[in-house]
């Protein structure tokens, strides 16, 4: 396994493991060369997801720049140009911060399981479709955790499971 | 077999239309609809609502990836594999046609090479057939057919090829049953469209072909082929199903051309769904066309083309003599002649020093290799307008 299969893993573990806390089903798991990308749904039914649903697009890091308030994230133009404009289903982009060695990525104890660092999300739906070719830098707030909180605050609560 | 689709390429193709054109058929209801965004569908699965929505507009950033999803939820629901359900959604709005030819030396279903091209090509000349017929029935379309027949041609697709034999699919688009009180009592369509009409009279007359043909094999009579002109039957249907089986077609082997109608516009039941033809019906439907051809009346038919050549009969006097047309009109071209009368034989000269195409009808006639029209009529100098 490649150390960006790794992160890929880890990151998607991550997702899975603050869906369950949440009480919201995961589909559609397509991973290219660029990016995962994931779907969130509170109802399923006959095994598939029913709206309200979250498209997200998942990354995981070992370092993000920024100040106290932000964090500047520069994503593959490509990707952002995916994030941006209009959706049918909104999408958000997730970015993990993850230690910079995998040793350190997962702590346990009998007492507790601790998965290192954090991950962040926002919306680039109201941004404007970029011409770059390489990369567009964006600001990833602080206070926007993906945890799951804020994932069931994203998928309005009501729907079954 | 169950198969997940993964190829983002079939839902970008896959057409919104054709989908709710299944939906209705299996009775999904239409929910909120709105313009240039979206469709929604519902229907109940297990006592709960399920809901699928159909994207609209191409230009949603995750347009393929909500119709990637409506394949799959159609197929939970129908408990169905998606290759079952893609199939029917991408041929709701048209008549299936399968032909099928089972060489039985052939275990594999696989068809050799050089047969490949004859079995397409007879296959479009047997829906034109069947299209001719629908326009008017006669025991030979020469080459002068029906417009609508030719243009109705156009219209069908070959559709993908199947597991297990050899199949030609044609698709031939249909327009949708808007209005459900279009069925007489018996379910059967009171207005269909000429789309339809063409593919259920191929039907009737390869039914009654079959009958003719198993008539004249214990009864030596060909009676039956007189009666299933009225039918659809045809020289030409009867060439396109022997062009099909190809000059080494054997006893054993067997023919089938099975229909499969669109599901949004249903057919008459009591037309037939599949009829077979064992290689041995060959040599006398092979006959049953040749006596068709030499008993039809002379059908006039039409050519155009340039003048290639023209002479006057005599040095002085009336300007008459043979004229010789580049005909395109027949698909390959070929060199007509014709006897015009003084007036026509000077647009012809008018024509021919101008390099303009010209047009003419009247019975072709053949003698030798030579092709000309007898009784020659509305010669005419195409306008380049």
């Amino acid at each position: 396994m490649t150390e960006e299969q790794q992160k890929e893993q880890f990151s998607i573990a991550y997702v899975r493991a603050v869906a369950a806390a949440a009480r919201v089903n995961i589909y559609r798991m397509d991973v290219d060369a660029d990016s995962i990308d994931i779907g969130f749904s509170v109802k399923s039914v006959a095994g598939r997801p029913q709206s309200p649903k979250l498209d997200a697009q998942l990354k995981c890091v070992t370092e993000l720049a920024g100040n106290d308030t932000m964090f500047r994230y520069v994503l593959k133009a490509k990707n952002y140009n995916e994030l941006v404009g209009d959706h049918y289903t909104p999408k958000i982009l997730v970015v993990v911060l993850v230690p910079p060695s995998p040793a350190d990525w997962l702590i346990q104890s009998p007492d507790c399981l601790s998965l290192h660092r954090c991950g962040y999300w926002t919306s680039l739906q109201s941004w404007p479709p970029s011409d770059n070719t390489a990369s567009v830098t964006i600001d990833l707030p602080r206070t926007q955790i993906f945890s799951p909180a804020a994932l069931r605050t994203l998928l309005p609560v009501g729907g079954a499971i | 077999m169950n198969v997940s689709i993964r190829d983002r390429a079939v839902y970008e193709t896959l057409n919104p239309t054709d989908l709710a054109a299944y939906l209705r058929s299996a009775n999904w209801t239409a929910g909120d609809n709105r313009p240039g965004h979206s469709s929604t569908w519902r229907t109940t699965f297990d006592g709960q609502m399920v809901e699928l929505m159909v994207p609209l507009n191409r230009q949603y950033k995750d347009y393929v990836d909500r119709m990637a999803e409506t394949v799959p939820l159609i197929a939970a629901v129908e408990k169905r594999s998606e290759l079952e359900v893609l199939g029917d959604i991408q041929t709701a709005s048209s008549d299936v046609v399968r032909v099928r030819y089972r060489y039985a030396s052939a275990h594999d279903g696989s068809i050799p090479l050089d047969r490949g091209e004859a079995l397409v090509e007879n296959t479009r000349e047997l829906f034109l057939a069947g299209a001719c017929a629908a326009v008017a029935k006669r025991p030979y379309f020469g080459n002068f057919k029906a417009q609508q027949a030719r243009d109705y041609v156009q219209t069908l697709r070959l559709g993908q090829s199947e597991r297990g034999s050899y199949v030609i699919t044609v698709l031939s688009p249909v327009p949708p049953q808007l209005n459900p009180k279009q069925v007489d009592l018996f379910g059967a369509d009171v207005e269909q469209p000429y789309e339809r009409l063409a593919v259920t009279q191929m039907s009737k007359a390869l039914v009654a072909l079959r009958a003719a043909a198993d008539e004249a094999m214990t009864s030596f009579q060909t009676d039956g082929f007189d009666r299933a002109v009225q039918d659809g039957v045809s020289a030409n249907l009867c060439s396109a199903l022997v062009g099909i089986g190809g000059p080494s077609a054997q006893p054993n082997d067997e023919l089938v051309v099975s229909f499969t109608w669109a599901r949004s516009r249903p057919a008459d039941a009591g037309i037939a769904r599949e009829i077979v033809f064992p290689g041995d019906r060959f040599p006398v439907i092979s006959e049953a066309a040749r006596l068709y051809r030499r008993t039809a009346p002379a059908e006039e038919t039409e050519i155009r083309g340039v003048i290639v050549a023209l002479k006057a009969d005599h040095a002085h006097g009336p300007l008459v003599g043979p004229v010789t047309v580049r005909d395109i009109l027949s698909g390959r071209p070929r060199k007509v002649q014709i006897n015009l009368d003084e007036p026509s034989h000077r647009l012809a000269w008018e024509a021919y020093e101008s390099r303009a195409e010209v047009t003419c009808r009247g019975i072709l006639t053949r003698s030798g290799t030579n092709l000309a029209i007898q009784t020659p009529r509305d010669f005419a100098i195409v306008s380049d307008e």
